[in-house]
């Protein structure tokens, strides 16, 4: 009968132990597993020499693996360029143990989409929030170029802009929330 | 001893059910968005040079109903900015829309609204996620339209 009890207590102990709040946990990369959907915009944006504004936003899911690696299936739209619908694309991420991290986009757009250019890596930093179930993104990397030019220009963003090209780095910000 | 391994199994059995990854979701369908769903939906704002705003801008604030089938109807209103800063101002204008529409639901809980408004249909990407009272209860929306003045994002909660 002792014996019994104690079996009892342990598996008591174990269940309840899984069952507890994780709060405040150190953060790793099985923080993010699962789906987790996300909407960045860019909000001010200012092409030159042309002085018309352009604005950017995307849109989509994030399936990450818990161990660094995820899917993304997600809309890009940016004025006067067609909109890139439900593509899917892979990427990296990381996250450390004070729960701020960085995804690593491998994009692979059309050549003539003239605002993102060609495959390229994006880095875009996080920091979750309480819960780690949202996340703020925000990207503002120098490898995010997005070229602009009339339509008729001899500008050929991809592999490299040419001389002929207006490149910019847009600033997003945006969030990331569990699904 | 017989008894104390179906003891070991049934603990077994119930710590197996919390270390299941949460990583499984639910697939979603059309009857995924069942009922009312409240959305705010904008435009950037995109500032010119000496602050003079030329591009136009709007805000819609709105509520569509689906009908778990693939349906919905939509009241909306739509405030727009036609321009803030140039002298003479224009006034910002709101228009009410009641409106009707179709939806898709993916598997992996993405999908697309087309609302038609008179003859005109505007297309949308959305993409579920737990807006905190449950899996798939809030949604990010993108305008799968061609972008030709502005970019259209937003969210949208279930009521």
């Amino acid at each position: 009968m002792k014996n019994r009890i104690s079996l009892w207590t342990v598996c008591a102990l174990f269940v309840i132990a899984l069952m507890a709040p994780q709060a405040n946990a150190a953060c790793n990369a099985a923080t993010l597993t699962g789906g987790w959907a996300y909407l960045m915009q860019d909000n001010v944006f200012i092409l030159q020499p042309l002085s018309v504004p352009a604005l950017l936003a995307e849109a989509g899911i994030f399936t990450f693996d818990g161990v660094g690696g995820f899917t993304l299936t997600d809309t890009r739209s940016a004025i006067g360029e067609p909109v890139l619908h439900l593509e899917t694309s892979q990427g990296n991420y990381f996250v450390n143990a004070d729960c701020t991290g960085e995804l690593i986009l491998h994009r692979h757009d059309p050549p003539n989409f003239e605002f993102f250019g060609g495959g390229q890596l994006v880095h875009i930093s996080f920091k979750l929030g309480p819960g780690n179930t949202v996340a703020i993104l925000a990207a503002n990397d120098p490898n995010w170029l997005v070229f602009v030019t009339p339509s008729n220009s001899s500008c050929t963003p991809s592999p490299t802009p040419g001389p002929q090209c207006n490149t910019f780095v847009p600033f997003y910000v945006g969030v990331l929330s569990k699904q | 001893m017989k008894k104390r391994f179906s003891l070991w199994a049934m603990c077994l059995l119930v710590a197996s059910l919390f270390l299941m990854p949460h990583a499984a979701q639910a697939q979603c369908n059309a009857t995924t968005l069942t009922g009312p769903w409240a959305y705010l939906m904008s435009t950037g704002f995109a500032p010119q040079p000496h602050g003079v705003l030329v591009t136009p801008a709007n805000v819609a604030l709105g509520t569509i109903v689906a009908d778990g089938a693939g349906k919905f109807t939509d009241t909306d209103s739509t405030l727009f900015f036609l321009s803030l800063l140039i002298p003479p101002p224009i006034p910002p204008a709101t228009i009410d829309v009641h409106s009707q529409g179709y939806y898709t639901v993916n598997a992996n809980c993405t999908g697309t609204l087309t609302f038609h408004i008179n003859n005109l249909s505007v297309h949308f990407d959305f993409f579920l996620y737990n807006g905190g009272s449950g899996p798939n209860t809030a949604m990010y929306l993108i305008a799968s339209d061609l972008a030709v003045f502005n970019v259209v994002a937003g969210n949208a909660v279930h009521l």
